[in-house]
C-alpha cells in the first residue's frame, strides 16, 4: 500500500500508535488526529488530499466520526471513509453510519481484515463515484430562499386568524429576506450556539411594523411558527442533498436563530428593552 | 460486521432521554442572565416541561399531518409565568432553549435515527413547541392585560 495517505483518528492514544505503528509497517503514509476538530484540520490544511479515512465514531467534544466523514467527502469525494466504533453502540448506530461511511469496524480490531477492506475498497473507488456530493444546510437555504418565502406564505394564506389582518404580500413577507439572510450567515459561523447571535436591526423593526399592522403576540408567534417549518420542509425536499453528519447541529443553529429573531421582534413589539441574552 | 438493527424513533429516544433533556434545558437557562433574574426553583422551573415533552411524543406518534395537541398545561404556563414575573420574551427564550435542548438529544443519538424520517420529525417538533408557545403566549399577554385594567 506504498504512497496511500490515510487520515487516523481515534482519542485513545494507545490504540492510536498501536494503528499507526502497524498501518504504516503496511506501507501507508498515515498522518493521526486525536480529536475531530484536529483531524479537520489535517483535512482542511493538507496540500495532497487523503485517500483514505479511519475514524472512531465516538469522541470528546465537538463533533463525532461523521463529522470527519463528511468533511473528508468535501474534500476528496473518492475517498475510502471507515468508521470505528465500540459495541453495543455499534450495532443500533450501523445502519445510518453506512448511509454515509464505506464500513463500520467494531473494535478490537486486527489489521489484516482492515487492510484488506481498505484495499478491496480503494480497487472499488477506482472507478468515478457515484455519491452525490452533498451540501450545507446554509448553501441549501440561500439557493432555496425564494421557495421558503413562498411555502411560508401558502401557509399563511391557509390561516384564518393571519388573513384578518390585510396585507399586500410584499408587506406580509418583507422582512423574510433580511430574516433568511441573517440565518444563513449564521450557519456559516463556527457551530457554537452560545456565541453565534447578534442583535437583527430588521427583526427590531419588523416587532415595531407587526404592532402598526395590528399584529397580537400570538400572530407573530404563529407566524415565526410557520416560518420553521417551511425552513425544514425545503430541507426535507432537498434531502438527498443534505449533509447528514451535521444536519441536527444546523437544525439546532436554524431553532435558535429563528426563536431568538421572534425574541427580539416581540421584545419591540411589547416595548421591552433592546438587551442582549448571555447565552 | 454487527448485524445491522432497526433504527430507532425519534419519539422513542426523546421518550428514553427525557430526563437528560430537561436536565440540557435547565442547563441552558442558567446560563441566560435575564431569565434566572426570576428566582425560581428548579421545581418551579422545570414544572411545565415533562407534559411538554409528552404531548410532543404523543404528536410524534400520531400520523404526520396531525393537528398540535394544546393541552391545558401550556396555557396554565402563561399564566404562571406572568404571575412569577416573566417577560413576553423570556417566554420565547425558554421556548427557544426547549427546542436546542431536544434537538440537541437527538444530534447526540444521531446514529440512531432513520435519515429519511428525521426532517419530519424535526417539523412536527418545530410546530408543536410553537404552537404550545402560542398557546402560552396568549394567555400571558391576556394576563398582563387584565392586570392592566386593574
Amino acid at each position: 500500500m506504498l504512497g496511500i495517505r490515510l487520515l487516523l483518528v481515534d482519542d485513545n492514544e494507545a490504540l492510536r500508535m498501536t494503528l499507526q505503528q502497524a498501518l504504516e509497517a503496511k506501507g501507508f503514509e498515515v498522518v493521526a488526529a486525536a480529536n475531530v476538530n484536529a483531524a479537520l484540520r489535517h483535512i482542511a490544511m493538507s496540500v495532497r488530499p487523503f485517500d483514505v479515512l479511519l475514524s472512531d465514531l465516538q469522541m470528546p467534544g465537538n463533533g463525532d466520526g461523521l463529522t470527519v466523514v463528511s468533511a473528508m467527502r468535501h474534500s476528496n469525494p473518492a475517498a475510502v471513509t471507515l468508521v470505528m466504533s465500540g459495541y453495543p453502540e455499534m450495532s443500533a448506530a450501523a445502519t445510518a453510519i453506512l448511509l454515509q461511511a464505506d464500513h463500520v469496524f467494531v473494535k478490537p480490531l486486527d489489521i489484516q481484515p482492515l487492510i484488506d477492506v481498505i484495499r478491496e475498497k480503494l480497487i472499488h473507488h477506482a472507478t468515478p463515484p457515484t455519491r452525490d456530493i452533498s451540501e450545507t444546510v446554509a448553501t441549501i437555504l440561500e439557493q432555496n430562499s425564494t421557495g421558503t418565502i413562498k411555502n411560508w406564505l401558502e401557509r399563511v394564506n391557509a390561516n384564518k386568524d393571519l388573513m384578518q389582518i390585510a396585507l399586500k404580500t410584499e408587506e406580509r413577507t418583507g422582512h423574510l429576506p433580511r430574516l433568511i439572510e441573517d440565518l444563513v450567515r449564521r450557519l456559516r459561523k463556527p457551530q457554537n450556539l452560545e456565541n453565534g447571535r447578534t442583535v437583527s436591526s430588521g427583526a427590531w423593526d419588523h416587532g415595531a411594523l407587526r404592532r402598526q399592522q395590528g399584529y397580537n403576540a400570538g400572530m407573530i408567534v404563529e407566524e415565526s411558527r410557520m416560518l420553521q417549518v417551511s425552513i425544514f420542509q425545503i430541507l426535507q425536499s432537498n434531502l438527498k442533498k443534505v449533509d447528514f453528519s451535521m444536519l441536527l447541529m444546523d437544525v439546532m443553529v436554524v431553532a435558535d436563530e429563528v426563536d431568538w429573531q421572534l425574541t427580539q421582534t416581540i421584545r419591540s413589539y411589547t416595548g421591552e428593552q433592546q438587551t442582549s441574552l448571555a447565552a | 460486521m454487527t448485524p445491522l438493527n432497526k433504527p430507532e424513533t425519534v419519539a422513542n429516544i426523546l421518550e428514553r432521554e427525557l430526563q437528560p433533556t430537561i436536565k440540557e434545558w435547565l442547563r441552558r437557562v442558567n446560563l441566560v442572565s435575564e431569565l434566572v433574574n426570576v428566582p425560581l426553583s428548579d421545581a418551579d422551573r422545570t414544572g411545565h416541561l415533562p407534559k411538554l415533552l409528552l404531548d410532543l411524543i404523543c404528536r410524534l406518534r400520531l400520523v404526520r399531518d396531525a393537528k398540535p395537541l394544546i393541552s391545558d398545561t401550556a396555557a396554565t404556563h402563561g399564566k404562571l409565568r406572568f404571575a412569577q414575573g416573566y417577560t413576553a420574551s423570556m417566554l420565547i427564550e425558554e421556548s427557544r432553549l426547549f427546542q436546542v435542548s431536544t434537538f440537541g438529544t437527538l444530534h447526540l443519538h444521531q446514529g440512531e435515527l432513520n435519515k429519511g424520517e428525521v426532517l419530519l420529525d424535526v417539523m412536527t417538533i418545530a410546530d408543536e413547541a410553537d404552537a404550545q408557545l402560542k398557546e402560552t403566549m396568549i394567555t400571558f399577554m391576556a394576563a398582563k392585560v387584565t392586570q392592566a385594567a386593574v
